[in-house]
């Protein structure tokens, strides 16, 4: 499963990588510092799984990444 | 993470309103039963006076009884004495003689009763006719008495059917008026005492309420940002296990701070900016290079005594509300200035003045609340806009200041 970590602290993404480290079927495909960045990669990766800080610094995470993400349910 | 703001500002006015409730008691407390403190404890023992207490009296009560009564009956011995007839001159300081030790006694006795039954603390409303009465009341025993003696000693026959009745109101109206006369000078000198009293409890008063809202004001460390710190923390273990032993103990020097601020109402500046330095170096570690901090601190003001965590208090409030959305910094100026007589904080952050319904929250209120109990009018703190987008806390206080 390919896995996107979004947060603004550079050690807040280092300690997501660590603990996501024992699950093996978990592929970190990138990392984001912010919403746009995240928006950005999301496109170029196509995650199926974004980690995501809530609040950061400069935007809150929530609304606008919900808005520009179609859904994609696991089971069709 | 808004949601734990949100139960932290719940918190927050939870504990403002604890403040609140705690003066209100202290207050009550003392207008209703005398001052206790919050343990229950009374500052000023209200003192109950015991009978043998009272009837021994003090040095100063019996000088002034000795000043009455012998004066009273010296002034009496004066206007008798023009009086030429012997026998009758005798009849009358007999009379009075006797009458005045009457007065002695019954106002030794009543003063148990102003005492005892705390007749010193009623309204005068009350109190008047209650003296008057008792005055009328036994100067009718006492002219009965003295002319009683006055008739054993003089042999007159004693005939109650027919006790003149000149002599007997004469004398009757004498002791009444001594009696009353003593009443008020009496009453008059313990309620002036208590008057003195009262101001004295209330400046006690005064200052421990002002010493529990200093104690429920005081800052704690914002549990938000021990979160916060401990998750930077854990992140750096793995990657700098020095760095991670030395966040964890600005941490703890934090704490220590903090613990003090129960024992001390002041600190040295010095001090103050050690924590100062501890705090911006655990949020440096979670903001890295996003935080910019800027600090100029002139060395004279550094042995001023400040409440603790003030410095801190406007640091904290700057990186919070300040607003970073241009290029992603956070930048904070403290500024530490030395008037002659004065020092000044200044902490800058950029952004504009919040409306006071979201804006500076209770973490400056509080610290300006303490400064007005601490320092009255010289110690003060505002928030205003200043130069370009940036918004100022100032706190302005005495350089030197004597703490009671």
């Amino acid at each position: 499963m390919k896995a996107l970590i979004v947060d603004d602290e550079r050690r807040a993404r280092n300690e997501m990588q660590r603990l996501l480290v024992p699950y093996s079927w978990i592929e970190i495909v990138g990392e984001a510092s912010s919403v746009q960045e995240a928006l950005d990669r999301i496109e170029q990766h196509d995650p199926e799984v974004v980690f995501l800080d809530i609040q950061m610094d400069r935007q809150d995470g929530f609304p606008q990444s919900w808005i520009y993400c179609q859904p994609r349910p696991l089971v069709q | 993470v808004s949601r734990t703001d949100a139960i932290i500002d719940e918190k927050t006015i939870h504990f403002r309103e604890s403040v609140d409730r705690r003066t209100r008691q202290l207050r009550n407390l003392g207008t209703h039963t005398g001052i206790s403190d919050a343990m229950g404890q009374r500052l000023l023992p209200k003192n109950a006076p015991d009978l043998a207490q009272v009837l021994l009296g003090h040095p100063v009560y019996w000088l002034f009884q000795a000043f009455f009564w012998l004066g009273l009956w010296t002034l009496f011995w004066i206007a008798v004495a023009a009086d030429s007839v012997a026998r009758i001159q005798n009849v009358f300081l007999l009379n009075q003689t006797v009458l005045c030790f009457f007065g002695l006694g019954s106002s030794h006795l009543v003063r148990v009763l102003y005492c005892l039954r705390s007749w010193n603390e009623l309204r005068l409303r009350s109190l008047a006719p209650r003296v008057l009465a008792l005055c009328a009341l036994l100067a009718c025993a006492g002219s009965f008495v003295s002319y009683r003696v006055v008739s054993l000693v003089m042999r007159f026959p004693f005939d109650l059917e027919r006790i003149p009745a000149g002599p007997l109101l004469m004398a009757t109206s004498q002791a009444g008026l001594a009696l009353v006369a003593w009443s008020a000078i009496y009453l008059g000198y313990q309620y002036q005492r208590q008057l003195q009293d009262s101001q004295v409890e209330r400046l006690k008063l005064h200052s421990v309420i002002n010493e529990a809202q200093l104690q429920t004001l005081r800052q704690q460390v914002n549990p938000h940002f021990l979160f916060n710190s401990l998750n930077t923390i854990r992140a750096l273990v793995d990657e700098n296990r020095d760095d991670a032993r030395e966040a964890i103990t600005k941490l703890s020097e934090l704490f220590r701070a903090s613990l003090k601020t129960a024992e001390e109402k002041v600190i040295p500046l010095r001090e103050e900016l050690r924590t100062v330095e501890a705090y911006l170096a655990l949020e440096k570690l979670r903001f890295e290079e996003r935080l910019v901090v800027v600090m100029q601190v002139d060395e004279l003001s550094l042995d001023t005594l400040v409440p603790p965590f003030l410095v801190q208090t406007l640091v904290e409030n700057a990186l919070k509300h300040g607003d970073h959305s241009n290029d992603n910094k956070r930048i904070v100026k403290c500024e530490i200035q030395t008037g002659e007589t004065t020092v000044r904080i200044q902490v800058k952050n950029s952004g504009v003045l919040a409306s006071s319904i979201n804006g500076r929250g209770m973490g400056l209120a509080n610290a300006g609340e303490r400064l007005k109990i601490l320092y009255g009018l010289e110690g003060r703190l505002r928030v205003y806009p200043s130069e370009r987008g940036t918004v100022t806390a100032e706190v302005e206080l005495p350089r030197y200041w004597h703490f009671s």
